[in-house]
């Protein structure tokens, strides 16, 4: 299946959302390989992105959970559903 | 603490404007120990001079400008300064906060901290040239925009260095919410700290210094500056700072329901992406500017190369005025809201009071109750170009409705005698661009904010970690990590509201040293020793921050503020955010539960909202308790 993932506030994208292909209901650790794969200089490692960035799930309604309060990488994709990876938010 | 000032200038300057003359006198040490510089020196020293119910427009308000032990060092981010005094927008507590280099500069000229008082009889500017003060006659910058004042004034005393800050036309109307500009746009806007410069008779003040700032430890000093600027370049959030200062979280805010969109009506603005930090980025950024002494250059400049605003340029803008002049007034132009936050920053208006003023405007106008007729025949629908830019220069200018509109959003709804339920502000000053139903810690900041609604005060960007079991660790509360809880967000606004007095105190950059975290209490104690000589530990730093707090919330307590008066306007406490919010949707503020749990945190009667004795006894403020009883407040012991 196809799983959208979206970049916001990073700078170095110069793309708003980029589609993966995956296996059905893969997993948020799999799809993060990917976006390794795709952008290696921005993103060393899995662990990299999990340590530095917000990453978040966003279902068809549009409504986000932060990993880390699911499952953390072993949370599930579900059709419809899709990804969103940000830096951590603080104020302006 | 050594005799000799390390750190600071060790010099006070009172400008005595009725008289025109000056004196010079050696900063209090006791000042330092208490309070460390900045906000903390002019918080202190308005409470001890300024009596209860001075008029603010009046000659007895004072203007005071300070710096930090930091400044002028090469610390990373310390160049910063407050300007504050009673305010003529809320009668309270006033106070702002810029960058820039004007902050360094009176370090050099010799100053911690600068005090205006009395008023000049015709309009001024004054030049600080070291130990040289002169009052210069400035009648003929009478109307000059901040721009134009601060390349004139530059140009008759010759020296393009020199340092300027500038109160524009709006300042010399009498605009109540009118702020100090320096180097041209960085804006001391809030709680219009300008309005009171030129109604004191004072267009700009210009300084210029050849000293400089010996360190205590010099060794030490620069291993910390090392490490604080291996830890910002390391930072995730320094590249997108770098490259989109703090227009950044537009989107992120817009994804979680909570960014302000049409006076608040709803917390998604369907053109977030046209106004987002990214879209300036991409089509309007041109290179970026740091303040002195900062490794992360986060203000940019733009340039508008097509449309109807070709060839416009400036700098900035910061997330609030972009996003207050797109989303709260609904309008999907990015280049309209950089054309009005230019108009602001060069008639020298606070462009969230403005975009508040104009939006609720707005709303009225959607309510039925504000006709067109009202507003001198403008079409004050939703998002209109003209109407949002006409309404800048008539407040301005005080012409027609901008008149109605010139004394705050609080005023505006009493001299129409409608709209008071939907004039967003706190305590007076109108609130920021942050819905507080979807970030409950930075609501209850705006609450208990000694300026009234604003988020400078506590920054509690802790709840938007998502990370509860940090939330535990940090606090022993797992919802003080959620955004949408209630549940330990007063001891969570009261950590950080300390953390930012500190940072206002040193004058580093609360962007940098409170929101990326680099610099807690315990290294603040490391860097004051190291430049000072006063040794300091993280808990004494924090209690330092906590004064700061309460000498604030005593000057508002000797003006009638107390519970009562700590609350948020209507809507967010009985409103539900909309459906469309769907991050935040059904979202409400717990206004009771929060304050009091707050007040339990500051030890401050739960009734009142007053400081008990005991706390003003262990903060070492007794002397001001007679003072109080004498003004029949009413203290509780414990």
């Amino acid at each position: 299946m196809k799983v959208t993932v979206r970049f916001i506030g990073i700078p170095g994208i110069n793309v708003n959302s980029k589609k993966i292909f995956a296996d059905d209901t893969p997993r948020v650790k799999e799809l993060l390989e990917k976006v390794c794969e795709m952008f290696p200089e921005i993103f060393p490692s899995v662990d990299h992105i999990v340590d530095r960035f917000l990453v978040l799930i966003e279902d068809k309604q549009g409504k986000t959970t932060n990993i880390r309060l699911k499952d953390g990488l072993r949370t599930v994709i579900n059709k419809g559903e899709s990804l969103i990876v940000m830096p951590p938010l603080t104020g302006g | 603490m050594a005799s000799k000032y390390f750190g600071y200038a060790g010099r006070v300057l009172r400008l005595e404007l009725t008289k025109r003359k000056h004196v010079i006198h050696p900063l209090e040490k006791e000042l330092i120990r208490g309070y460390l510089g900045g906000r903390g020196f002019n918080s202190k020293r308005l409470l001890d001079e300024i009596p209860p119910e001075t008029d603010p427009l009046g000659k007895e308000n004072k203007l005071m400008f300070a710096t930090g032990p930091l400044v002028g060092t090469g610390f990373p981010t310390a160049s910063r300064f407050n300007v504050s005094a009673k305010s003529p927008l809320t009668w309270i507590l006033g106070d702002s906060n810029a960058g820039g280099h004007f902050a360094p500069e009176m370090k050099y000229a010799g100053y911690d901290q600068i005090i205006l008082e009395g008023s000049s009889d015709r309009l001024l500017y004054i030049f600080i040239d070291d130990d040289d003060v002169s009052f210069i006659d400035a009648s003929h910058l009478a109307g000059l925009d901040v721009y134009e004042t601060t390349k004139a004034v530059k140009e008759e005393i010759g020296d393009e260095s020199v340092q300027v800050v500038a109160a524009g036309p709006a300042a010399e109307n009498g605009v109540r919410y009118a702020g100090v500009f320096a180097n041209l746009m960085r804006a001391a806007a809030r709680t219009g700290m300008g309005t009171v410069m030129a109604q004191k008779g004072v267009k700009a003040i210009a300084i210029r210094g050849s000293k400089s700032i010996d360190v205590a430890h010099p060794d030490k000093f620069e291993k910390l500056v090392e490490k604080l600027e291996e830890d910002i370049y390391n930072h995730p959030q320094y590249w997108p700072r770098r490259i989109m200062g703090t227009t950044r979280i537009l989107l992120p805010l817009n994804l979680g329901g909570f960014l302000p969109t049409r006076h608040f009506t709803t917390g998604v603005f369907e053109y977030a992406e046209e106004v987002s930090g990214e879209r300036l980025a991409e089509e309007y950024n041109v290179k970026t500017r740091g303040c002195f002494s900062c490794i992360l250059p986060c203000s940019r400049f733009w340039v508008i190369r097509k449309g109807k605003y070709k060839g416009l340029y400036g700098e900035g803008p910061e997330y609030e005025p972009l996003s207050a002049f797109s989303a709260r007034v609904g309008n999907p132009d990015i280049q309209v809201a950089l054309k009005a936050n230019d108009m602001c920053n060069k008639l020298g208006l606070d462009a969230l009071t403005t975009a508040e003023c104009i939006s609720w405007a707005m709303e009225c106008y959607e309510r039925g109750w504000l006709t067109k007729d009202m507003a001198d025949g403008l079409d004050m629908s939703w998002g209109n170009e003209e109407t949002i830019l006409t309404l800048i220069e008539k407040i301005a200018r005080r012409e027609g409705f901008g008149d109605i509109l010139a004394d705050g959003v609080k005023k505006a709804a009493e001299k129409l005698g409608f709209g008071e339920e939907i004039a967003l502000h706190v305590k007076g000053l109108e609130i920021i661009q942050a819905d507080p139903r979807g970030l409950k810690g930075y609501g209850l900041g705006y609450v208990v904010a000694s300026r009234g609604g604003d988020h400078l005060r506590s920054e509690p960007f802790f709840e938007l970690s998502d990370d509860p079991e940090r939330g535990r660790e940090l606090f022993g509360i797992p919802e003080t990590a959620l955004r949408l809880e209630y549940k330990g967000k007063g001891k969570l606004v009261s950590f950080f509201e300390d953390w930012c007095a500190i940072t206002d105190a040193l004058e580093v950059c609360k962007n940098v040293a409170e929101n990326m975290e680099v610099l807690p209490f315990d290294l603040s104690g490391e860097v004051i020793h190291a430049a000072t000589g006063i040794e300091m530990k993280g808990g004494e730093v924090r209690r330092i921050g906590e004064r700061i707090i309460n000498v604030e919330r005593l000057f508002l307590v000797r003006e009638g503020i107390s519970r009562k008066d700590d609350t948020l306007p209507k809507r967010f406490l009985e409103e539900p955010m909309p459906e469309e919010a769907i991050n935040s949707a059904g979202s409400i503020f717990e206004l009771e539960p929060m304050l009091n749990e707050y007040y339990t945190e500051r030890g401050w009667d739960l009734k009142t909202g007053i400081p008990t004795i005991a706390k003003i006894k262990e903060l070492g403020l007794e002397k001001y308790v007679d003072n109080l009883r004498e003004l029949s407040i009413p203290l509780k012991d414990k």
